[in-house]
């Protein structure tokens, strides 16, 4: 009997401590004022996505910043977001999630269930908003006003980004090689416009041109097209030399200049006449992520994501490349929200 | 398959020298037991690490059923598992998992394509030992630089035996095991089943909510087959044996917390044959064994109607000839040749690859010292990729006390895998091996006192193994972002120093009431893992630890026996690991409790009947180890066992 209480004793010293349970990251307190957001992808299947916010004022950042205000953690792989209104809609791809949060003190006041692995949202009229997806083969229809998935349409498989040109929605399906133009009074697709290379990014220039970057498939080249909206046809189509593989493609706020990350930052007008041989910004970073340019001051901000397992930085470069600070941010920053 | 036959040849020599030679007079004491063989002979090149060797019955006593089971209850070694029945990962000494090399009767069964195996598939039930090695092994296979799993089937000439072994638990948990092991004169067979089974439906708290919740774990089941077939007979001082194993391994992979279930599965069927030519004559000893190893993982994704098939095989051949001579010193040799074949739909092509190897050691054993030097040579597709030293040996440090200082030091390496090679996109043909230099050194005891009472007489036994280790490992391999794709590169340069230390006390008392015993064992283990340098400019890792390398793992098992009942409980603490290279987040600690009673009623004709109760998580604790993967609260097994 000695014995036995002895073992039980043993076990019970030993086994009464506790404690912290499952990850613990650095959550840091939200500071009050002028912020941008950087959304940081974390890793798949870690359940570690954050958002980190920076002052460009005062160079001050807040990491962790979701998880401190709400003490959950975010989700699994942040894709993307964008701020509407007074909220900001953050997509939480392997989440399968959208969260809304209050833009003054990022407190989620709700989600949006999506369809499987969402990857972008815009919003539209009437409180409708789409939402593309990489595996359901579907573009989702969401109600902003009480966070539903109403309704989807049938596209052809993984929908990346999108973007409004011309009165009609446009979306880059990368395993179709086209770009689908939706009409979203009937919201059905009309018109797909083969593109030939693995189009990811599109953006509107000042004279309602789009513009899509897509890597090469098979033997072909990565290109930068030119999309008219009128004719859905391509204008101007640049080929990017053979093993090049520029992502990211960006818009300044004029709607003037094209930039794109091809190890470093391109600057390119929309009226060149060829893809530029300089590059704008090389140097920075180890493994150049996302690219996102401020609207308002033309700012460029660059994301390293290093080597996806540590903290990742964040560059902010004038207009003209001038590098004004960086900061440190949480895994794998990509997208910026202004 | 020309350079096959030319290696069968080559060998024979070998074996007919090692027959010609068997009329040596007999110094050597080491010959075979009348009770059992096949002492898989490899097992002798580690004898002077830290190691440690679990017979079957230690793992029934157990619940133990996988050898990831094994090292989380028992070893030194950390396991890093993606919850009950998901994929596990070894770490010894701090290194990864495919710096642990897992054999089976002495054939290599790491995925050649992946480097590693899963711990949770490697099944126990059907083996007659698991030994684990701790340190840098350069005898059967390059790259374990960590340590080695070896699980062995033994060939037993004089016992015949049938069991049966059922179990059922918590959570839909199903294990039924049937052997039989069948001896007539100088032949013996043996064949086993083992199918287990769990719907793996624990109920867990989902801590990503803002108001936490109970949920049931999905698509986590798991079930296993396997079936192992042994004979083997001998002739004077020949035994040939041949031995299989097919397993066939399904389960579901269940998504974090917070995610979805996509309804993904697995499916592992594994097939292994080797067989083993055994010639012990009085001064020299021979072995040639010939194997063959198939491997095939199929990952099916439903959600995207996504469906992936890897399979690789390996045949080997290797003859393995020690000779003893008139003095302290004896020599071996073990000449290999390995022949990969892989094929995945990520590969351009089936790949191939040929790997021919030889380890020399020489040795000089005398009864308070011994001492050794091997040298490795390896070739891989006809290019040498070096040497590779090692050194061994240990003194007693007091005469008459069995108190050994034993040490160890070693340059080791490990080729890329074939994933690393030639996976699409993101292959890199022009990766390095990584090279280590590794060392440890340590006392070792084994101390045993017999007290005479009145009526009873009673033993006390101490064992301990304090050993301190250190490696150096260059060129570690990691995939990394290379623009649009993750490749493979040699990275960084790690160190990892620390401390093993095992000690377990028992102490019988066997009177004419009976007989009880109270043991208890305790390990820890010390691991300071650090990045030294990296190709990565600014990388925030250098002087901070590696992610999953716990600093400090501390497990204790203690057991009380009286007449025919046994109480064992037992604990495995694992201490926090980093979750970024920054070491900035982190899983804490922790540590579940396990209690075992169990009654044996042996029948005097030898036949045996044996009951017990398992309860895993005694404490109910809420415990992670990896993140956002639950692992199961408190949770019973029922263990029934007739063996006659």
């Amino acid at each position: 009997m000695k014995y036995l209480i002895f073992i039980l004793s043993t076990v019970t010293i030993f086994g009464c401590t506790k404690k912290e349970i499952g990850p613990q990251h650095i959550n840091e307190p939200l500071f009050a004022g002028q912020k941008v957001l950087v959304l940081n992808e974390g890793n798949f299947g870690w359940g570690n996505a954050s958002i980190s916010a920076y002052n460009p004022n005062q160079n001050r950042v807040a990491n962790g910043i979701f998880s401190s205000v709400n003490n959950v953690p975010l989700g699994d792989v942040c894709q993307s977001g964008i701020r509407w209104n007074t909220s900001y809609l953050i997509v939480v791809n392997n989440s399968n999630r959208i969260e809304i949060l209050d833009s003054t003190n990022l407190e989620s006041i709700g989600h949006i269930d999506c369809m499987g692995s969402p990857r972008y949202l815009l919003p539209a009229r009437h409180e409708r908003a789409y939402v593309s997806d990489l595996y359901s083969g579907l573009l989702g229809i969401v109600n902003l006003d009480n966070y539903q998935l109403v309704d989807s349409i049938p596209v052809p498989g993984w929908v990346e980004n999108l973007i409004y040109g011309n009165d009609f929605l446009y979306a880059t399906c990368p395993n179709d090689e086209s770009v689908i133009c939706i009409d979203t009074t009937f919201n059905a697709v009309i018109q797909s416009i083969d593109v030939g290379i693995v189009a990811t990014s599109v953006v509107k220039d000042r004279n309602n041109q789009l513009w899509v970057l897509g890597l090469g498939s098979g033997a072909t080249s990565a290109h930068l097209l030119c999309i008219d909206p009128s004719t859905n046809t391509i204008i101007t189509n640049f080929e990017f030399p053979e093993f090049e593989a520029p992502t990211q493609l960006k818009i300044n706020g004029t709607g003037e200049e094209l930039f794109y990350l091809n190890n470093g930052i391109c600057r390119m007008h929309i009226s060149d006449n060829e893809l530029p041989s300089n590059k704008l910004i090389t140097g920075y970073g180890q493994n150049n992520y996302g690219l996102s340019i401020n609207p308002l001051t033309n700012e460029i901000y660059l994301t390293d994501a290093k080597d996806f397992i540590q903290p990742g930085s964040l560059f902010r470069f004038s207009q003209n490349g001038q590098l004004i600070d960086s900061v440190d941010c949480g895994i794998i920053p990509q997208a910026v929200i202004f | 398959m020309k350079r096959f036959i030319l290696l069968v040849l080559m060998f024979l020599p070998i074996v007919v020298l090692s027959q010609e030679k068997s009329n040596f007079h007999s110094l050597d004491t080491n010959v075979i037991s009348e009770v059992e063989i096949s002492t898989y002979r490899l097992q002798g090149y580690r004898k002077n690490l830290h190691n440690t060797r679990y017979s079957q019955k230690d793992l029934s006593r157990l619940g133990v059923l996988s050898a990831s089971d094994l090292l989380q209850t028992l070893s030194s070694a950390h396991v890093n598992s993606y919850g009950h029945s998901g994929l596990a990962s070894p770490s010894i000494r701090g290194t990864g998992a495919n710096h642990t090399q897992v054999y089976w009767n002495g054939l290599p069964i790491n995925s050649i394509t992946l480097g590693q195996s899963d711990l949770t598939i490697i099944t126990t039930e059907l083996s007659d030992n698991v030994s684990i090695s701790y340190g840098s092994d350069l005898s059967n296979t390059s790259g374990a630089l960590g340590g080695t799993i070896e699980l062995n089937q033994a060939v037993s000439w004089k016992s015949s035996s049938i069991l049966y072994r059922q179990s059922i638990g918590s959570f839909g948990t199903t294990g039924t095991t049937v052997r039989i092991d069948e001896s007539v004169g100088s032949f013996h067979y043996s064949v086993g089943i083992v199918q287990l089974s769990s719907l793996n439906d624990f109920k867990y708290t989902d801590r990503t909510l803002r108001i936490p919740i109970q949920k049931t774990m999905e698509n986590a089941d798991f079930s296993q087959l396997g079936l192992v077939g042994t004979i083997g007979t001998k002739l004077d001082r020949h035994e040939i044996k041949i031995s299989s194993l097919i397993t066939d391994s399904e389960r579901s992979l269940p998504t974090i917390m917070g995610v979805q279930t996509k309804g993904e599965k697995q499916s592992d069927k594994n097939v292994f044959g080797v067989i083993d030519y055994q010639f012990i004559g009085d001064k020299i000893k021979n072995q040639l064994k010939l194997g063959y190893v198939r491997l095939e993982n199929k990952y099916f994704n439903p959600s995207i109607e996504f469906e992936s098939l890897n399979f690789s095989q390996m045949f080997t051949i290797e003859d393995d000839i020690k000779v003893y001579f008139n003095t302290p010193w004896s020599l071996s040799m073990r000449i290999a040749g390995r022949f990969e074949y892989a094929d995945s739909p990520n590969y351009k092509q089936q790949i191939k690859r040929e790997i021919l190897s030889n380890f020399s050691k020489i040795e000089r054993r005398k009864e308070n010292s011994y001492h050794s030097f091997s040298l490795r040579t390896e070739f891989i597709d006809q290019k040498g990729v070096g040497l590779f030293p090692g050194v061994g040996g240990s003194i007693k440090l007091i005469k008459n006390k069995p108190l050994h200082l034993k040490w160890n030091g070693s340059r080791n390496f490990r080729m890329p895998t074939l994933n690393d090679l030639y996976w699409l996109p993101g292959g890199n043909d022009a990766l390095m091996p990584e090279t280590g230099y590794c060392g440890d050194i340590g006392l070792s005891s084994n101390l045993v006192s017999n007290r005479k009472r009145t009526n009873s007489k009673i033993i006390n036994k101490l064992t301990f193994q304090a050993v301190s280790f250190y490696s150096i490992i260059s060129n570690w391999i990691l995939w990394t972002p290379n623009g649009q794709n993750w490749s493979p590169r040699n990275v960084k340069k790690v160190q990892n120093s620390g401390l093993e230390f095992s000690l377990n006390l028992s102490r019988t008392v066997n009177s004419i009431r009976g007989s009880k015993n109270l043991g208890l064992s305790l390990s820890y283990t010390l691991v300071e893992n650090t990045v030294l340098e990296s190709t990565l400019i600014g990388d925030k890792g250098i002087g901070k630890s590696l992610l999953f390398v716990p600093k400090h793992c501390f497990k204790y098992k203690i057991d009380y026996q009286i007449k025919d009942w046994i109480i064992i409980a037992g604990q495995g603490l694992t201490g926090r690991v980093f979750l970024d290279a920054a070491n900035q987040s982190y899983m804490p600690f922790y540590g579940p409790v396990y209690f075992i009673v169990s009654k044996e009623v042996k029948h005097t004709k030898g036949a045996g009947l044996k009951l017990g109760i398992k309860v895993n998580n005694l404490l109910n604790e809420e415990y992670q180890v990896m993140p956002y993967r639950p692992m199961p609260g408190v949770n019973f097994k029922i263990m029934g066992e007739i063996n006659f």
